[in-house]
């Protein structure tokens, strides 16, 4: 499959936690092209947890997301000088680290593990959070436990297409598949999504 | 609309992606079935909680890692020569207002005229044949102007060699030779820079840092590169070589540029 160019890629919506300031921006690109350390320590601080959100998101562990955060930020300091500004710096690195992930994706070889694999650890977890109900349910943990344990190909789709917010024809273009495809990734991501997570909201919603 | 109907359209009607019709026939159904209800809201309920996610914090040895490599790879001389070589790029671009593939073409001439000129300039002439007379120049000196030249002599075999390959033979090469190649004389244009200091060297050192740009570059470049970086890679080559020609020219008019 070929290495998609940034060509590929569509418009990006902003990040969702006011991370892009471009006030803010514009100093650290100055100083991360001029080398200064305190403008890069800067510009990660800024971006690193949001770099590494997606990253978690995309990949299935906490090193390959933390791989793959290291990659990003070494190519933005080493080609922030050919950051034209044509687009706003959140974008570039967003572009960036989307591409990374998805060269990640196709490098990792067919995960033979299945969702199931990982239904006993997202059961203890559930066993846990009935214990202490009431402390209010909360679904994130498992919902992220089970995201995780997603085949590669649907966890893509699903974190591109319901956490990322692109549409399917973009979510085609990055992956290099149909749109058909995409839709049929994330219905079945979902579908496995729901499966296992459907008792743990039942038994919230009857208690 | 049965449940199967509905359970194969909820991905749509959730995503507001149903025509209006479907639509209310969905919820027409979801209002009688409560499993089909059940469902939708537990879907609902992930898709709620997934655009929300809480946010997780990296580890501090992320940066550490980052830092690290960044202390063994010379990024800060990266971020700025080549943030000068895009501005030279377009600058000469938009100076020269010549076709790019016209530019790809005489510059490979160029290049090879410029290797002829580098030896004839630059290389140490034997003995006697010396024309142009001149105090002997100090040992540490004349190392020096040994080193210039053989990194300049380098750089050129590196170049010939990119700009006579096919850009698909580029595309698919891992770039590993070139890659380390192009990082060795990255090291040695940091030391010539240095040590280059004299007024009479000013010429020879810009030299030094024109071929570092794209050496750079080159030292940069990943496996299977994008098409736009090689010919950016491949077309700066191209137009270095009509900039070294100028400046070897100035070396044979200007007798001390060649006093390293």
């Amino acid at each position: 499959m070929p290495t998609p160019t940034s060509g590929d890629l569509p418009q990006v919506k902003k990040p969702k936690s006011g991370v892009s300031d471009p006030v803010k921006d514009a100093a650290l690109i100055a100083g991360c092209r001029k080398g200064e350390r305190r403008a890069q320590v800067a510009l990660y601080q800024q971006y690193k947890d949001w770099v590494f959100n997606i990253a978690l998101r995309m990949t299935n562990q906490q090193q390959e997301a933390e791989d793959i955060s290291q990659k990003v930020f070494l190519q933005i300091f080493r080609k922030i000088a050919s950051f034209r500004g044509d687009a706003a710096l959140s974008s570039w690195i967003y572009r960036m680290t989307v591409n990374i992930c998805i060269n990640h994706f196709r490098k990792e070889k067919k995960r033979k593990e299945h969702i199931s694999n990982e239904l006993s650890a997202v059961g203890e977890q559930g066993t846990s959070g009935l214990q202490s109900r009431n402390e209010g349910f909360n679904l994130a943990p498992h919902l992220k436990a089970a995201i995780r344990a997603l085949p590669a190909g649907y966890r893509m789709v699903f974190v591109l297409h319901d956490i990322e917010g692109h549409k399917h024809e973009e979510i085609a273009r990055m992956l290099k598949i149909s749109s058909g495809t995409s839709k049929s990734q994330l219905h079945k991501a979902r579908k496995e999504l729901r499966t296992y997570l459907e008792p743990f909201i039942e038994i919230h919603s009857t208690l | 609309m049965n449940c199967s109907d509905v359970e194969n359209r909820l991905n749509d009607y959730l995503d507001g992606a149903l025509a209006g019709g479907e639509a209310d026939e969905v919820q027409a159904h979801l209002r009688q079935c409560q499993s089909c209800k059940q469902q939708c809201t537990s879907l609902e309920q992930i898709l709620a909680q997934a655009s929300s996610l809480p946010t997780e914090t990296p580890p501090n040895s992320l940066w550490q890692s980052i830092e690290s490599e960044l202390d063994r790879v010379p990024v800060i001389a990266t971020t700025n020569l080549a943030g000068r070589f895009h501005d030279w790029m377009s600058g000469l671009t938009a100076q020269l207002q010549v076709p790019v593939p016209a530019l790809k073409y005489a510059g490979a001439m160029a290049l090879l005229i410029c290797g002829m000129l580098v030896g004839k300039f630059l290389l140490p002439l034997p003995e006697g044949q010396n024309q142009i007379v001149a105090p002997a120049p100090a040992a540490g000196e004349v190392q020096l102007a040994n080193r210039a030249t053989s990194y300049i002599e380098k750089s050129k075999i590196l170049f010939l060699g990119i700009v006579n390959a096919d850009l698909e033979d580029l595309q698919n090469s891992s770039w590993q030779s070139e890659r380390h190649m192009a990082r060795g004389l990255v090291r040695e244009a940091s030391f010539l820079k240095e040590n280059l200091s004299r007024k009479n060297d000013a010429r020879v050192r810009q030299l030094v840092e024109e071929l570092e740009l794209i050496l750079l570059e080159i030292a940069m470049i990943e496996e299977r590169q994008d098409l736009n970086n090689i010919e950016l890679i491949k077309g700066g080559i191209d137009r270095k070589g009509l900039l070294l020609k100028i400046n070897l020219a100035d070396f044979a008019d200007k007798p001390e540029a060649q006093d390293f």
